[in-house]
């Protein structure tokens, strides 16, 4: 094997090494929530009591969409997280079920189900009052008669069975709809870009933007009553867990759900605050997370992503740009290889991680050091390509072999080029990191996610300030390096 | 050393660069490869060091065809200079001359007691960047760079060309002391009739791939085999352009 073979072959290894998912008998039991307040609140109450019962508990707060969660769940990155009978049955279980009972077809992926919590949060869809009574609608058959409404449905809605393509043919509706993440939904239905947008009948935003949730007349909505999906092996493993979660069933009913989210969304009280008031009426309220450590801790999280995937990145790209200036018919195969891992979306890329590496940072840092790849690839490898011909004539005819060529002539010509790939990898790393907060790897997402959900904009901005400084400043950072490691010779003049 | 090449042929995309050539290069002379540029010049002195390989025909050193050598190690007994100096623009003038010695883990004394010996140059120049010396410098530069491991057989191309009248008579004397004083053998390859009748001890003339004719200067003008030596001659490079005015 040759050098750069080796120490790509390396760089592979560690990457797949310090991805491998934990699997340790003796850990906490870890909760999850998806991305959306109600989940988080739920989540946070199974973390109280499961707490309560002396257990170590570990909360992964909005951790991602159904799919992400779901995924955790089966993998066993997860124990436990509050999920709908509806989601389950019309959306991850919707080929297997048929007819079969919920339980049964959970049984086969290793997992259980509580009994409901108490409320149905369904699919509606809802308009302004004032709209809807200019209009005069008040059924969702009324609004074949206005082909001129926009409608803006949450993603998920607009792509699953028992979403927008089910509803549209049931009742014939003749507007087209645009997908959008939930939360913006209702500030586009507020500041008048939608008219008809989706809510879940638990959404805090029914009384506080004063919306009129539309009457499912033709009865097309599924229900969607919430429980608590755990992984069977946990009735094993902390029997007291699955006691703890089965101590909320029937005890939560729509309007104090309502009231929950609202506490949430529109009084500013966190998930934890919230979710210990219903559990513990009365007793003490629990502090916010302080700000400064907050962000100190965001930091360490980002930075830790963004150093550990650029190094591995580094590892791998500068071997494989040097193969590729070497052999031409397989640069382009790398290069293009490279190219086409960068046009995957980032959503996409982790979900597609998850079952591979597990749900917090390994996806994530693997994200970014497939996306890394790229600029460092193709930057060392037209560094070594654009050496001129009489330098290369010249190593060779000193008598430098192939290697010592490499280290003493190309690889110096080629740094200026080099650096600024990675220079470009770590911006890229920085900013892409922010999608980590989806999938429970925190950093400056985090914020941000929260932020969007709870419509707070000082909260996006605690996410999007320090990314942009930190990008800024990694530049720089790398600027520096680059003066010291580029010799004089190599600058432009002046 | 001495250097042989016997019916060598290299061709470029199907043309004859070299075609068929037979020469013979004896140890301690300076020989200059003369003629219009594209008549194969350059090619004989890549051959040399087998930067390029022939397409028929065989080069031997010292005796042995060239594949029989370590192609690394006779590199390193042949310093070998290419157009226009090829210095390491990463390099100051020092790093570059002494590149050879930091690859062979010389101890810094000895590299810096080589430098020395080899300075034809002022020494505040040596810790500058190839983008900040003038040309006749770079050439110097290369050439010290090339005499590092005192090599047997020194090859130089166009050493002269890319440099201004003045600079270029004044490096073109300090050449010829340098070959005499070295006593090495000598391969400079050159269009200009001046430079190869002031420095070498045998000029071979060079058209399309053959040798027109090879001897002393004075047998090629006293004696020459064809009109195109005649020619090249009283123009001094071809008949493209007017002789240089000096010839010393």
């Amino acid at each position: 094997m040759t050098g750069p073979a080796r120490a790509a072959a390396l760089a592979l290894v560690l990457a797949a090494s310090a991805c491998r998912p934990e699997r340790d008998l003796g850990r906490s039991v870890v909760v999850a929530s998806k991305s959306f307040t109600e989940s988080v609140i739920l989540g946070e109450m199974v973390q109280i009591l499961v707490t309560e019962t002396g257990l170590p508990v570990e909360h992964k707060g909005q951790l991602g969409g159904t799919e992400v969660v779901f995924r955790a769940l089966e993998t066993g990155a997860v124990d436990v997280y509050p999920e709908y009978t509806g989601t389950l049955t019309k959306e991850i279980l919707s080929k297997e079920i048929a007819g079969r009972p919920l339980a049964d077809v959970l049984a086969a992926h290793g997992l259980r189900m509580t009994k409901s919590l108490g409320f149905d949060n369904s699919y509606a869809l809802a308009m302004t009052e004032a709209r809807a009574a200019a209009l005069g609608i008040r059924r969702i058959s009324d609004l074949t008669a206005h082909r001129d409404l926009r409608f803006v449905f949450s993603n998920e809605v607009m792509s699953r069975g028992d979403g927008w393509p089910g509803l549209r043919a049931h009742y014939a509706l003749p507007q087209e709809a645009r997908g959008m993440d939930h939360d913006l939904a209702y500030r586009a239905l507020a500041s008048g870009a939608a008219d008809v947008i989706d809510v879940y009948t638990t959404d805090a935003e029914i009384r506080a933007y004063g919306l009129r949730v539309l009457e499912d007349d033709r009865r097309f909505f599924t229900r969607y009553d919430a429980i608590l999906l755990y992984r069977a092996d946990l009735e094993a493993r902390a029997p007291a867990a699955v006691a703890a979660c089965k101590h909320l069933e029937g005890r939560i009913d729509n309007a104090t759900m309502v009231a929950l989210n609202a506490r949430v969304k529109l009084d500013r009280a966190s998930e934890v605050a919230a979710a210990s008031e219903f559990l513990h009426p009365g007793g003490a309220p629990r502090a916010r997370e302080r700000f400064l450590s907050s962000i100190a801790a965001r930091a360490v999280e980002h930075t830790t992503l963004v150093l550990l995937s650029l190094l591995a990145a580094i590892a791998l790209a500068v071997p494989l740009g040097i193969v590729a200036a070497r052999r031409p018919r397989l640069g382009r195969l790398v290069v293009g290889a490279a190219g086409l891992l960068q046009t995957i979306p980032s959503l996409a890329l982790l979900v597609l991680l998850i079952p591979l590496v597990g749900i917090g940072s390994p996806p994530v840092i693997a994200a970014l050091f497939l996306y890394g790849l790229l600029p460092i690839v193709r930057n060392t490898h037209a560094g070594l390509v654009g050496i001129p011909e009489p330098l290369e004539v010249s190593a060779r005819a000193l008598g430098l072999p192939a290697r010592a060529r490499l280290r003493l002539v190309e690889l110096p010509l080629a740094l200026p080029f080099i650096v600024a790939g990675i220079k470009t990898s770590a911006v890229i790393a920085v900013g892409t990191a922010t999608v980590g907060a989806l999938v429970g790897a925190g950093g400056f997402g985090q914020p941000i996610l929260t932020g969007i959900r709870l419509n707070d904009f000082g909260l996006i901005l605690q996410g999007a300030v320090p990314a942009a400084v930190m990008a800024i400043a990694l530049e720089a950072l790398l600027g520096a390096v680059e003066r010291r490691v580029v010799p004089r010779g190599l600058r432009p003049p002046g | 050393m001495e250097l042989r090449l016997s019916k060598v042929t290299k061709r470029y995309a199907g043309n004859a660069a070299v075609d068929g050539i037979d020469l013979t290069f004896a140890s301690g002379k300076t020989t200059a490869l003369l003629g219009p540029s594209g008549c194969g010049k350059s090619t004989v002195l890549r051959l040399l060091v087998a930067l390029v390989t022939p397409d028929a025909g065989e080069i031997t050193v010292d005796g042995r065809a060239l594949p029989a050598h370590d192609v690394e190690a006779l590199r390193r007994r042949v310093g070998y200079v290419i157009q226009d100096g090829g210095l390491f623009p990463h390099l100051t003038a020092a790093e570059n001359v002494t590149l050879m010695a930091r690859y062979l883990r010389w101890d810094p004394a000895r590299a810096a007691k080589r430098l020395d010996e080899l300075a034809r140059f002022p020494a505040d120049g040596l810790a500058r960047y190839p983008n900040e010396l003038s040309g006749g410098q770079v050439q110097r530069v290369a050439i010290m760079r090339a005499l590092l491991l005192d090599p047997e057989v020194l090859l130089l191309d166009e050493p002269l060309s890319a440099l201004d009248p003045l600079v270029r008579t004044e490096l073109r004397d300090d050449l010829r002391a340098i070959f005499r004083s070295l006593g090495k053998t000598v391969i400079i390859v050159t269009h200009d009739v001046g430079e190869a009748a002031h420095l070498a001890d045998v000029v071979v003339l060079m058209r399309a791939g053959r040798v027109v004719q090879q001897g002393p200067f004075a047998t090629l003008a006293s004696a020459p085999a064809d009109p195109f030596v005649t020619a090249f001659l009283a123009t001094g490079n071809g008949g493209s352009r007017p002789a240089p005015e000096t010839r010393g």
